[in-house]
């Protein structure tokens, strides 16, 4: 859209005073004074909002869950069996001076929740608080010998022992411990129009993370345990923005503080294992505190006619100097000492996007897009004789690798309607990265794409779009301060020669104003021609069908299905050669969902049932090697709801969830905490469910 | 508005309870030209209609309105062309020629698309893939309610690809991952690149979002002598010989830093 079309809809707008029977007082033929006009005008029709400028709906739901299942409550707050209680307000106020207010909070009282409070005078100043709570559970079925926060010990009388076989109390330490992390997130700010010209903002946000989350950590090569690890992250963040609007101008420049703390500096474990000698604990780092500052500034003008030129340029700053802990806690090793006592790392993050989109007549538009993103990582080099795994102490100290990357797009997009039928889409994208401390310097890659949609009539239209891509590399080396090396015929995928193609396909039929089916189909597929090791060959097909059927005004019913399969190839090699090993990974998901909704009675009970069956298989193939049994997840999901309005102010609201969930997991399926040798596990097992989840609810309307 | 009360085909009278309908805020089209500053001059629409004809029609709006797209667009762009839609123009849902009310409910109390379950539903209409991907064994909880797609996309346009609403991906990411921003002492050098060479962001069928599972999906960037070029079997299954390398956490049963590492002794990531 141009600024030409802009005015010309402004202008027309303005006209239709002329024509409005609202203003039929005007007189034609004098001169026209809109502010006037605007004055005498009254709107006899308009609702008095003073009579009711409040609108409240307050639900209180009180629900049942069959049994416990980490992963059926894994983000809905229903990991137990048990009754749970939970309500929703919403509370709107609007009254005839531009004063509102929203208040929406949904889900209180259970592990995830959300609150929003905004308001203002609309058009002067705008508030707002946000409230956003997220509990993810991750385990249920995990145990564990290990107690404790940021130190985790073992119970008195533990037996150290060289492998998980010796460990002779193990099973009468094992105690229950469940996974799961609470993320809250909290935002409060507000907006001011100081003049039709310029918008100031201020916004605080802080976001907190507790929880614990298994993670496994070894001594030297062998003797690793999967531990509770306990995570109790802050991050501030503190944005004051300005917005400048005029004429054909718009920009906003914003400066952006963030700040990461971590409470928790290290973490610690007893060593379960009855070696390495003097190892009677261990010590990992964590997440360091880090801050972040940028300033950013987004703009686009229209003055010039049919065409819009956007621009976005940012500057930011990453940093972190948090205190290196020492290279072990294990008191028999003695490494030199640090080169440094904190990293003072920093990271100059700059960001250019520069836009121009030319409506070149009715017909044609041109896009013309140059980004550019850059990571300068400015961070010391330093080289370190660090202790493997609370071990032994290197033989070949590492000197760290400040990595930094540059990366630029150009981008050429065109359309062309041909009629009201037909539409051509095309362009071409030529991009760059370079990187620092890598095996390739840069990589460059090509891309070209076309797209033709064709609206046959009002019900029947399709598209298909064909793209190409080539991505092709300087020079491939080892990076040789790796230890061991890399095996030189390695090609990591991200910086491989690579050819691709995709093509979509899509159809829409509006049968009659009851029926509309959609169906859609796209692949791709990569080619790693030039790799002889790592991933050498990917594909991905899918395809769906979307049908929604109204009966009437009173039933409808929607369907859908989507399989999609995703392919790869790569290739290993034992020796340290050529390729002794090639492995595939077939993955395959088909999602179906059914829906239905029915009016029983008009205006009092509404009924409606959801059902989604979701399953997945992973086929992985190792050349030569046992075979592994399928990776699958199965779940099915039922939903029967109801709402029974009682009056006009109150609602009954009743639900009934039943889901069953599989799995078969090869990775945990069947080991035990002692199951290897030299990793004590929590011996989990695989989610498998049946829950059903009863909620009623009374919904009640004030005005 | 005599005739669009709640009983009409198109009730109208909710917008006043809307920012649309602000009669006091000088910006609104309410305290303009009311309905004729977004459906332009009313003219003959008010007259009633001949017997066996429709009624003169004013500028519509919708996917199937009679006015053309870019005039709907333009008369909300008129006033909503600030920085979050500056990049409609020449963006992916500008391009399929979608109208702002495919979307939107302007006449409704409110706005379907700023409550998160209607939003995801509406977003899934048309993104059938995705709505799928969200419904996989892993996936953001989008599903569940707790995030809505305009947590990371903006549908109006941006300045990134997949009309992300940061300028790269990883930035984007670490708006609720800050853990993994650093920088870091011993980084991993893919990470700070792309999230997205080892996670699906909608969703997986493997845990923690990832692409493929280990050992192989770490292999496929890693092939040094020793355990990482070994070709891990079913014969590492409990029913054979267990194997460390392959079962648990497989590669993160000592490497579980793979976001990178601040400790002095991190740089094998097992610190």
């Amino acid at each position: 859209m141009t600024v030409t079309r802009y005015k010309k809809i402004a202008l027309l707008s303005l006209l239709s005073l002329v024509a409005s029977p609202l203003y039929a007082e005007t007189n034609s033929s004098e001169k026209l004074d809109v502010d006037d006009i605007k004055k005498k005008w009254k709107c006899k029709y308009c609702p008095d909002l003073e009579e009711e400028p409040w609108e409240v709906n307050l639900e209180l739901g009180l629900g049942y869950v069959s049994n416990d299942s980490y992963k059926f409550g894994e983000y809905n707050g229903l990991p137990e069996k048990g009754a749970y209680l939970s309500g929703n307000i919403e509370a709107l106020y609007r009254d005839h001076e531009a004063n509102y207010y929203n208040i929406q909070a949904e889900n209180l009282g259970m592990d995830s929740s959300y609150f929003k409070l905004d308001g203002g005078k609309q058009g002067k100043y705008k508030l707002k608080l946000i409230i956003d709570q997220i509990t993810k559970y991750s385990l249920d079925t995990s145990r564990s010998p290990y107690s404790g926060g940021s130190t985790q010990t073992l119970p008195g009388g533990w037996v150290n022992a060289p492998t998980t076989a010796g460990f002779t109390t193990l099973a009468s330490d094992l105690r229950d411990v469940n996974f799961s992390t609470k993320r809250r997130h909290i935002a409060l700010g507000g907006e001011y129009n100081a003049s039709t010209h310029w918008t100031y903002g201020m916004e605080f946000r802080r976001q907190t993370k507790e929880g614990s989350l298994p993670t496994g950590f070894s001594f030297g090569f062998t003797g690793a345990a999967i531990l509770p690890k306990p995570i109790d992250y802050t991050t501030d963040e503190f944005e004051l923005s300005a917005k400048y609007r005029y004429s054909d101008f718009n920009g906003k420049l914003a400066f952006i503080h963030s700040s990461f703390e971590n409470e928790i500096d290290a973490f610690r474990w007893d060593n379960a294992y009855d070696s390495p000698a003097g190892a009677t604990q261990g010590q990992a780092g964590t997440a360091p505190d880090n801050t972040r500052q940028q300033i950013l500034l987004t703009g686009n003008y229209l003055g010039v006619e049919d065409v819009q030129f956007n621009g976005l340029f940012s500057f930011a700053q990453m940093a972190q100097d948090e205190a290196f802990l020492p290279y072990t806690v294990n008191g028999t090793l003695t490494p030199p000492a640090l080169p440094r006592s904190s990293l003072d790392g920093k990271v100059q993050v700059f960001n250019t996007n520069l836009s121009a989109h030319w409506r070149y007549s009715p017909e044609q538009q041109w896009h013309f897009i140059f980004e550019h993103h850059e990571q300068d990582n400015s961070t010391a080099r330093s080289t370190y004789t660090y202790v493997t795994a609370d071990n032994t102490v290197t033989g070949t100290p590492r000197a760290n690798a400040p990595y930094g990357f540059r990366q630029q797009k150009y981008k050429i997009n065109t359309d062309y309607k041909f009629d009201k039928q037909i539409k051509l889409s095309g362009g071409g994208q030529f991009s760059t990265i370079d990187r620092d401390y890598q095996s390739v310097e840069r990589t460059e890659e090509a891309i070209l794409w076309g797209k033709l949609r064709h609206r046959i009539d009002n019900e029947l239209q399709y598209s298909v779009r064909a793209e190409y891509s080539d991505r092709s590399i300087d020079n491939y080396t080892v990076v040789t301060e790796l230890t061991p090396a890399d095996n030189p015929l390695m090609r990591k995928y991200n910086m491989a020669d690579r050819n691709g193609n995709k093509i979509e396909f899509n159809l829409s039929y509006m049968a009659n104003e009851n029926l509309f089916l959609n169906f859609s189909s796209d692949f791709g597929q990569y080619d790693y021609d030039a790799s002889t090791i790592g991933l050498t060959e990917s594909d991905e097909f899918s395809i769906g069908v979307d049908v929604q059927y109204t009966v009437d005004e009173d039933l409808s019913f929607s369907g859908f299905i989507q399989n999609t399969d995703i392919n790869s190839k790569q290739a290993g090699s034992q020796t340290f050669s050529t390729a002794d090993w090639f492995a595939t990974n077939d993955d395959t998901v088909l999602t179906l969902g059914l829906g239905a909704n029915y009016t029983v009675i008009e205006d009092e009970l509404k009924i409606g049932v959801d059902y989604v069956h979701a399953e997945s298989t992973s086929a992985i193939d190792i050349s030569g090697g046992t075979p592994f049994p399928d990776l699958t997840t199965t779940r099915d999901t039922f939903i029967l709801y109801g709402d029974y309005i009682v009056d006009e102010k109150l609602t009954v609201k009743a639900s009934y969830q039943y889901e069953e969930y599989d799995e078969d997991n090869w990775s945990i399926d069947g080991v035990a905490p002692d199951t290897l040798t030299n990793v004590l596990t929590l011996g989990e097992t695989a989610p498998d469910y049946s829950i059903g989840a009863l909620w009623l609810s009374l919904h009640y309307k004030f005005q | 508005m005599k005739c669009h009360d709640e009983d009409n085909e198109y009730p109208v009278l909710p917008i006043f309870k809307t920012k649309h309908g602000e009669l006091n805020d000088p910006n609104t089209p309410m305290a303009k030209l009311q309905c004729e500053t977004c459906h332009g001059p009313v003219g003959d629409h008010k007259k009633k209609a001949k017997k066996g004809q429709k009624k003169a029609p004013i500028r519509a709006f919708g996917k199937n309105a009679w006015t053309p797209i870019a005039e709907q667009n333009g008369v909300c762009l008129n006033c909503h062309l600030d920085h979050n839609r500056m990049n409609w123009s020449g963006g992916p849902h500008e391009n399929e020629d979608m109208a702002c009310a495919d979307c939107h409910v302007v006449h409704a109390r409110k706005d379907p698309m700023l409550e998160a379950r209607s939003q995801t539903q509406k977003c899934m209409s048309c993104h059938l893939k995705q709505r799928a991907e969200f419904n996989r064994t892993s996936s953001h909880p989008i599903r569940f309610g707790n995030m809505r797609c305009t947590q990371c996309h903006n549908p109006h346009g941006s300045f990134s690809d997949n009309q992300l609403k940061a300028t790269h991906k990883n930035e984007l990411c670490y708006t609720c991952h800050t853990e993994k921003r650093g920088p870091l002492l011993w980084a991993h050098a893919p990470v700070a690149e792309d999230c997205t060479l080892c996670h699906s962001p909608h969703g997986s069928l493997h845990q923690a979002l990832l692409k493929k599972r280990p050992p192989l999906l770490c292999q496929q960037c890693h092939a040094a002598a020793g355990h990482p070029s070994v070709a891990y079997s079913g014969s590492g299954l409990p029913s054979g010989t267990p194997n460390q390398f392959l079962l648990g956490k497989s590669c993160l049963n000592c490497h579980s830093q793979v976001h990178g590492s601040n400790h002095p002794s991190g740089v094998k990531l097992l610190r």
